[in-house]
């Protein structure tokens, strides 16, 4: 990435997101255009969302998450609840960028 | 001049590579499943379907201690309002079984670390960008087809029913009293869109840009009565810079109100995402394709600028990273348009440094 572009790209992306800004020379391949995202930032997030949500045998109780039990029942007082009764085995049930597959009770 | 925002031949194709990060945010649920807990204060889209091809989804308003009933109704096959469904008083005794814990097993935690990522991707969808659309919170939303259902459909209709009523002297009004009165007619009717059946899902009504030329003409005939013969220069301008286009669109359409549009784009965005709709990805197709090619905004309304910078960059950090370099996908409308935005900032700052 030349120079200038480098510079035009701090320019253009809020200060916050200016971090997330690659070489991609580094890595001897040819520069894409348009914005460049860093591949490590995404694949750490993905690994995070994947083994953040390791789901219990029997109940959709959550396991292996940073969170503790302070952090938890402040978050529950806050917020609130979507109950869905009777959702068939199968249906994909997504709020924002999550979706939960609803699994089959024989498994 | 980069190519202009007409529809990309394989809108679907993109539609498909584009969904793909969301595949690693999927999780399986136990069988003891019921329902969510923990949703932050505020705007959320639920979504549900038995795949991507047909999913429906539901704006919710949650609030501390907010309970948002749903039952899956097998004869529709569909989720339905628990308050319509559910016998007297088990609602209730719900509510008070959920705020007391009984069913905490049984519920979900919204997942803390997307709670960002939606925060970036939604927060200019205001309630009133949602009701300028059709889709209030609790509406159900289908992913439509392209054809139907559109801004388009409804201006066709007042369009027709006002050349069936206009006279012989009407018929001589210049071409911005046209426009005008079309705009106000488009205004007028989709304010009078009521559904009939209110269960019914139904599909986001987004507004349409005018064409930069028609918005040449309509803002040059305000001083002159006769019809308007733009000079080529002015076409070709803009052409280029599409801030005029934009403009006339933000006061037609949104009372000259940025942020209203910039909500727009983002609700087009998420119901590409998370419905799969097409009409959806050609509005926020349009809108970014033009947004990318206003030449001036920077300067003439810088805070708009960083906003939709913003929001541009929630949006382009879930394109898959090699979105860019594959064969199939590196011809889309975003190079062109990225192109575009970065031709024009360059410019600017090698203006400002003086090389």
């Amino acid at each position: 990435m030349g120079l200038l572009q480098q510079a035009h790209l701090q320019l253009l992306l809020p200060p916050f997101e200016r971090s997330l800004i690659i070489d991609e020379s580094d890595r001897g391949e040819s520069p894409a255009p348009g914005f460049l995202i860093r591949a490590e930032h995404h694949r750490k997030l993905r690994e995070q969302q994947q083994h953040s949500f390791h789901v219990a045998a029997d109940s959709m109780s959550m396991v292996g998450t940073a969170m503790d039990e302070n952090e938890a029942r402040m978050r529950l007082q806050a917020g609130g609840f979507l109950i869905a009764l009777d959702v068939p085995p199968g249906l994909q049930l997504g709020i924002d960028c999550k979706i939960y597959q609803v699994r089959h009770h024989d498994v | 001049m980069t190519s202009d925002a007409s529809p990309q031949p394989q809108p679907v194709l993109h539609l498909l590579i584009i969904m793909f990060l969301l595949h690693d945010t999927q999780s399986q649920t136990g069988p003891n499943f019921k329902g969510i807990k923990m949703i932050p204060p505020g705007l959320h889209l639920l979504h549900y379907g038995s795949s991507e091809a047909d999913r429906q989804g539901m704006f919710l308003n949650a609030s501390a201690g907010s309970i948002d009933v749903l039952r899956w109704d097998p004869t529709a096959e569909d989720l339905t309002r628990g308050d319509a469904t559910l016998p007297e008083g088990s609602l209730a005794s719900l509510a008070s079984a959920v705020l007391g814990g009984q069913l905490d097993s049984s519920l979900g935690p919204y997942p803390a670390e997307e709670a960002g990522m939606w925060i970036n991707l939604s927060n200019c969808i205001t309630q009133s960008v949602l009701s300028r659309c059709g889709v209030q919170p609790g509406a159900k939303i289908s992913p439509g087809t392209d054809a139907g259902d559109s801004e388009q459909t409804v201006t066709a209709a007042a369009d027709t029913t006002a050349q069936s009523t206009s006279t012989d002297s009407e018929q001589t009004v210049t071409a911005a009293a046209d426009t005008t009165a079309q705009s106000t007619s488009t205004a007028t009717t989709s304010a009078a869109v009521v559904p009939y059946f209110a269960d019914l899902a139904r599909v986001a009504r987004f507004s349409t840009m005018s064409a930069p030329h028609q918005t040449l003409s309509s803002s040059s005939s305000s001083s002159s009565s006769s019809a308007v013969q733009s000079e080529p220069a002015a076409v070709t301008h803009a052409h280029m810079d599409r801030l005029g286009q934009v403009q006339e669109l933000v006061q037609r359409r949104f009372n000259g109100s940025w942020k209203e549009l910039l909500g727009e784009l983002q609700l087009a965005f998420v119901l590409f995402l998370l419905l799969s709709s097409l009409s959806a990805f050609k509005q926020w197709q349009q809108l970014t394709a033009a947004l990318c090619r206003c030449e001036t905004v920077a300067e003439s309304d810088a805070g708009f600028y960083k906003s939709y910078i913003r929001v541009l960059h929630a949006q382009l950090k879930l394109v898959p990273e090699d979105f860019f370099a594959t064969e199939l996908s590196k011809k889309n409308f975003l190079v062109s348009s990225l192109s575009a935005m970065f031709q024009v900032r360059i410019a600017v700052l090698c203006m400002n440094l003086g090389v």
